[in-house]
């Protein structure tokens, strides 16, 4: 009798509360998660131990900058409060999923694409359309593919679109980083000049800067999306699921299709000048598609904790009602925070940040196993802040 | 009324395994595709090939190589086991410098050996630049460079193969090479 069955049979309410852990040594997908990541490990050691050997300056270099790089993204998602969604390893699993096991597989798919495009079409062919051709449906195919193994290991970790969504956008950055990481060892073992700093400096700004907010974490936030609808609509009918994952999927597809080709390239010179404005000419439409499906996941996780919190937690001295009110508006939290950092001074900054959190917390857990002992931790911690945080706010007040 | 969420057991057997098929379907239907895709191009006889500012008069015999060769960066010919790689690109200063990151690819990435010190080359047309030999486990070959100050471009050739007919095979790159001059239009 198989497991599903066993559940069939079982009446739900027996089940135990909670939910699963990333961590599930009983589960196949997590296996095959694990196992391609590290595969992928050991391809990146490899490939990296030979550009530590020719260009050192550039890749010690080159590990540095683009380490410094992820940890903006992720300050920037921490200050959004979106790293509360999940436990720590959702995230380490999904970049290291799209950092490791999907560069993996995208590195001979992608050769063999442009290599069949030289010989069934022409090289000129595959210079001017081949990363355009090769990239997107390879590098969306893969990355989305880890999204959904990691929904697999732990589906009940996934309530809302934004819980989704911002695992697939930490699997795109994973990609992006390690993609341009090995772009720039790459472009340092054939600079035209003895240096190894500048291609560092020239990935850093034509690669990061002018191209990473449309690059992508971008592209696999919009494909996510469609993964999170699928998982979240059971009611619906299964062809709507299905066409509501492969027209995220196709808009991801389109967005990156639209970046790599040689479109417009032709308008504009070589300048580095010109090809800023190129880039956010190209850029631009997939930062608006990828914005709107943020606010709506941003929209929609606003409406659950909202219903959680007016079940699970009505004490008012928990969450004031302005707290309330900005519960799903990770923006105005924000702004909040820094309000309060300028006008009160960095501590009570960083004990509103806590509050918050806190209170985020105690919806969550209290959502997983209900109010009680478990949640106590959470009670106390947002009483014992707001006791530190109320006399300095007062007190200029 | 929200409920508090239930650790339900399910399988993920059946999704791991359509993902890790599609996954090697997809790879692996690509790479066997390729493999058995010939990129071979016959050229002219006789008739002069253009990549960048150079061109020469391949060798009888010789096949271009589409999937390897990139329009107007690089032309890879074969015949048999060997390979002659032309490369053109921007020069941005150092008549040497290129030639240093060469063999220190080639030493550092691709542990190969360089036989002795570079020397210099002239053909009869005039070209000249640099020159080595290097050697690895399963191959040899001969890299030559040329520096055209005036349009501040990099011609690189690389020939290299299997040491089983190396002398007959060296000697056609040699002709060919003899035949290459740097007044292709750009």
């Amino acid at each position: 009798m198989n497991l599903l069955h066993v559940a069939e049979l079982q009446d739900k309410g027996d089940w135990p509360i909670g939910t699963d852990s990333f961590f599930q040594p009983h589960r196949a997908a997590f296996w095959v998660l694990a196992a391609l990541i590290v595969n992928g490990l050991f391809y990146t050691v490899n490939m990296f131990s030979m550009g530590f050997r020719v260009v050192p300056i550039t890749a010690l270099l080159g590990i540095l900058v683009w380490a410094i790089y992820t940890l903006v993204f992720l300050l920037v998602f921490r200050a959004l409060d979106l790293l509360e969604q999940h436990p720590p390893e959702a995230f380490a699993l999904a970049f290291a999923w799209g950092g490791l096991g999907a560069v993996y597989f995208a590195a001979p798919a992608n050769i063999a694409i442009q290599s069949l495009c030289a010989k069934l079409v022409s090289p000129d062919f595959v210079a001017a359309w081949g990363p355009a051709i090769a990239g997107p449906i390879t590098e969306e195919f893969l990355k989305l593919a880890g999204v959904v193994l990691l929904v697999l290991v732990a589906r009940n970790q996934f309530q809302t679109y934004l819980s989704v969504l911002i695992v697939g956008a930490m699997t795109g950055l994973g990609f992006q980083v390690v993609e341009n990481l090995t772009y720039t060892v790459n472009a340092s073992m054939h600079f035209p000049l003895e240096n190894q700093v500048y291609p560092v400096l020239i990935n850093l700004l034509t690669r990061g800067l002018l191209s990473g907010l449309w690059s992508h974490a971008a592209y696999t936030a919009i494909a996510s999306f469609g993964v999170a609808w699928f998982l979240l609509h059971p009611e619906r009918p299964m062809v709507a699921r299905i066409a509501c994952a492969l027209l995220c999927f196709a808009l991801a597809w389109a967005m990156h299709f639209i970046w790599n080709s040689p479109w417009l390239e032709d308008l504009f010179d070589g300048g580095y000048g010109e090809m800023a404005i190129l880039l956010v000419i190209k850029g631009v439409p997939a930062m608006a598609a990828a914005w709107l499906f943020w606010r709506e996941a941003a929209r929609e996780n606003g409406a659950y904790l909202h219903a959680l919190a007016a079940y699970f937690v009505p004490e008012r001295d928990l969450i004031r009602d302005d707290e309330w009110l900005r519960l799903g508006a990770p923006l105005l939290r924000y702004n909040v925070r820094r309000q309060i950092g300028w006008t009160f001074g960095l501590r009570a900054r960083r004990l509103k940040t806590q509050l918050q959190r806190e209170q985020l917390r105690l919806i969550r857990k209290a959502m997983t196993y209900g109010r009680g002992a478990q949640t106590l931790r959470h009670e106390v911690a947002i009483r014992r802040i707001r006791a530190e945080l109320d006399p300095l706010v007062a007190v200029r007040l | 009324m929200p409920e508090p969420s239930r650790r339900i057991p399910y399988r993920t057997w059946p999704g791991a395994l359509a993902i890790l098929l599609a996954i090697a379907g997809y790879v692996g239907g690509l790479v066997f595709w390729d493999r058995h895709t010939p990129g071979n191009r016959p050229l002219p006889a006789g008739e002069m090939v253009e990549i960048g500012h150079a061109r020469f008069v391949p060798a009888t015999g010789w096949e271009m190589d589409v999937s390897r060769s990139k329009a107007g960066k690089s032309l890879m010919l074969f015949k048999g086991g060997h390979k002659f790689l032309v490369t053109t690109g921007p020069w941005a200063g150092g008549a040497d410098g290129p030639l240093v990151r060469q063999q220190r690819l080639m030493e550092r990435g691709q542990r190969l050996r360089i036989d002795g010190d570079p020397s210099d080359f002239v053909t009869t047309w005039g070209l000249q630049g640099k020159t080595f030999a290097y050697y690895g486990s399963k191959l040899a070959g001969r890299f030559w460079q040329v520096v055209d100050l005036q349009r501040r471009s990099l011609v690189q050739i690389d020939f290299y193969g299997a040491t089983d007919g190396l002398n007959e095979a060296m000697a056609e790159a040699r002709s060919m090479l003899e035949s290459m001059d740097l007044e292709a239009p750009p």
